[in-house]
């Protein structure tokens, strides 16, 4: 057990290794074994109710597995919390954008920058800005964060997530609910991000969005990873397309 | 003429006392989510805690009951609330009114019943016009008036008051971000205690002190906080002078308790017709809108 984590670790910048997630009788992560390497784009695509979203919640510290564990860089993180891992570089952005929505676009960067981020002063305020400049939205910044529509709403929940300085990029359905074009505009800025060298994890519905991302895909089924390796190969896959429309999946 | 000065320099006494209170009622409900029914009683301690040390200085008086307010808002917090904040709202609700019972309790048991009186520490007056008023009164105004508005910059202009303004938007994504909770319960709690407890022992001097003092204060500044914006902190401020200057309005034509009755009714009918006043579930709104 203990060599199969050591040598897992060796090459990623972000391990889960042989992760289990139950809650009560309910297995959701059934042995789950993910490998982020530095400056890779991954995306994780799956049914419903596949366990995206838990492996992504166990990654940024919103859970903690049943049993296995996560390393970032090298080191054990399992016991770590969200805020914890935040400040060591790992941000996330929510599927259902939540920004702080009485205070301003610039305030929403600006607290992450200083307390998820741990920057201070001009640092922080420069943070928010470069932030707020990629994912084009200086000119809300502002404005109020409950006034934006979606579309602003999920690049603030980039920016914010930015503005803390992050390593390793884990966003759950960015592109969920946005029209072609704005999802484009989003893939775009994310793109600059990937090239940047900034690790990505991506769970997203929209496949032929992600792949143009992505260089690596992971389908998840019923908890476990059935394909993993390059998103054409994956798509092709006899068990992805199972999974997608086979029997159970049918509802 | 003159009528007019005395009617305005009572309307802003009355407002500013009403403000303080209402802030820290406020500054509770936005970020516990808790209805503080006890806050008329925590003045209470206040004005008791000034006859308790009429022996000493006003202004070294002053500055220890703020300290009590604090150590007793911190025990309350560690004490009671946080056992009663997954409890749901009517737990949180009686929990308060049981500390506000135990607090008058407790005054009756260690000052009786009996109405007390401190002097004012500056007993002069001032004159403006052929209009004499106490001048205890307009420096203390003054002071809330100031002490408010380093409040309300702290919160508007500060890191601190950003991180707790997150806090109060959306405590789970604050956490997130390492913004705990706990301690920001905590502090926020004991320090609205020590606001209360502040407003209490300023208003003090010109009072007839005994245990349930608390309550007449307790309904306009639940209105005050009421009508404001859900989650703004100076909304409670502009609430509770748009209270009193209804209520003064009102008393100038009319007698007192045709005034009150009025006063409530009218503010009972603006919740009713804008009952978004009344909603603190923005963010829940917003996320099953979406």
């Amino acid at each position: 057990m203990e060599e199969t984590a050591a040598s897992s670790v060796d090459g990623g910048l972000l391990v889960g290794a042989g992760v289990y997630k139950s809650f009560g009788a309910l297995s959701v992560l059934d042995g789950v074994n993910f490998t982020l390497a530095a400056n890779e784009a991954v995306g994780i695509v799956g049914p419903n109710g596949a366990g995206k979203t838990t492996l992504l919640n166990v990654l940024a510290g919103a859970y903690r597995p049943t049993t296995g564990a996560v390393y970032f860089e090298g080191a054990d993180v399992t016991t770590l919390d969200a805020a914890q891992r935040c400040r060591i570089g790992i941000a996330r952005s929510h599927q259902i954008p939540r920004p702080f929505g009485g205070m301003t676009v610039f305030e929403n960067c600006f607290v992450a920058a200083t307390t998820g981020g741990g920057f201070a002063g001009q640092h922080a305020y420069q943070r928010c800005a470069d932030s707020l400049e990629l994912c084009q939205m200086l000119h809300v910044a502002n404005r109020r964060a409950e006034t934006l529509g979606l579309l602003d709403r999920k690049r603030l929940e980039l920016a914010r997530a930015l503005a803390t300085g992050p390593r390793v990029l884990l966003l759950d359905e960015i592109g969920g609910g946005l029209t072609d074009e704005e999802a484009n505009n989003l893939v775009e800025t994310i793109q600059v991000l990937r090239d940047r060298g900034l690790a990505i994890v991506w769970i997203e519905h929209i496949v032929h969005v992600l792949i143009r991302v992505v260089e690596r895909l992971v389908c998840m089924d019923a908890g476990r990873i059935i394909a993993d390796g390059k998103p054409e190969v994956v798509i092709a896959d006899a068990a992805v397309i199972d999974a997608y429309v086979g029997g159970r999946g049918a509802s | 003429m003159s009528s007019w000065i005395q009617i305005l320099l009572d309307f802003i006494w009355a407002s500013s006392g009403l403000a303080l209170v209402a802030f820290s009622l406020g500054l509770i409900l936005g970020e516990l989510r808790i209805v503080n029914i006890a806050q008329g009683d925590l003045m209470m301690v206040g004005a008791y805690s000034m006859y308790a040390m009429r022996g000493l200085p006003f202004l070294i008086a002053l500055p220890l009951t703020f300290v009590v307010g604090l150590g007793l808002g911190f025990a309350l917090e560690r004490g009671v609330l946080r056992w009663v904040y997954d409890k749901g709202f009517m737990a949180t609700l009686l929990a308060t009114w049981g500390v506000g019972i135990v607090l008058e309790q407790g005054a009756a048991t260690v000052f009786t019943v009996s109405q007390k009186g401190i002097d004012p520490p500056i007993k002069g007056l001032i004159e403006i016009g052929d209009v004499v008023y106490p001048a205890y009164r307009a420096v203390v105004a003054a002071g809330i008036i100031v002490l408010l508005a380093v409040l309300l910059l702290l919160v508007y202009r500060t890191s601190f008051g950003l991180r707790l303004r997150a806090s109060i938007d959306n405590v789970e994504m604050a956490a997130v971000l390492g913004i705990s909770p706990q301690r920001t319960f905590a502090m926020v709690f004991a320090l609205a205690t020590a606001l209360a407890v502040l407003a209490g022992a300023l208003i003090a001097p010109t009072i007839a002190i005994n245990p349930t003092l608390g309550l007449s204060f307790l309904a306009p500044a639940f209105f005050a906080v009421l009508i404001s914006k859900p989650g703004s902190l100076a909304g409670p401020v502009l609430g509770a002078v748009a209270v009193e200057f209804t209520f003064t309005l009102l008393q100038t034509y009319l007698n007192i308790t045709v005034a009150e009755s009025i006063l409530f009714g009218l503010l009972a009918l603006f919740v009713v017709v804008k009952p978004q006043g009344i909603s603190w579930s923005r963010t829940t709104a917003r996320e099953e809108a979406s």
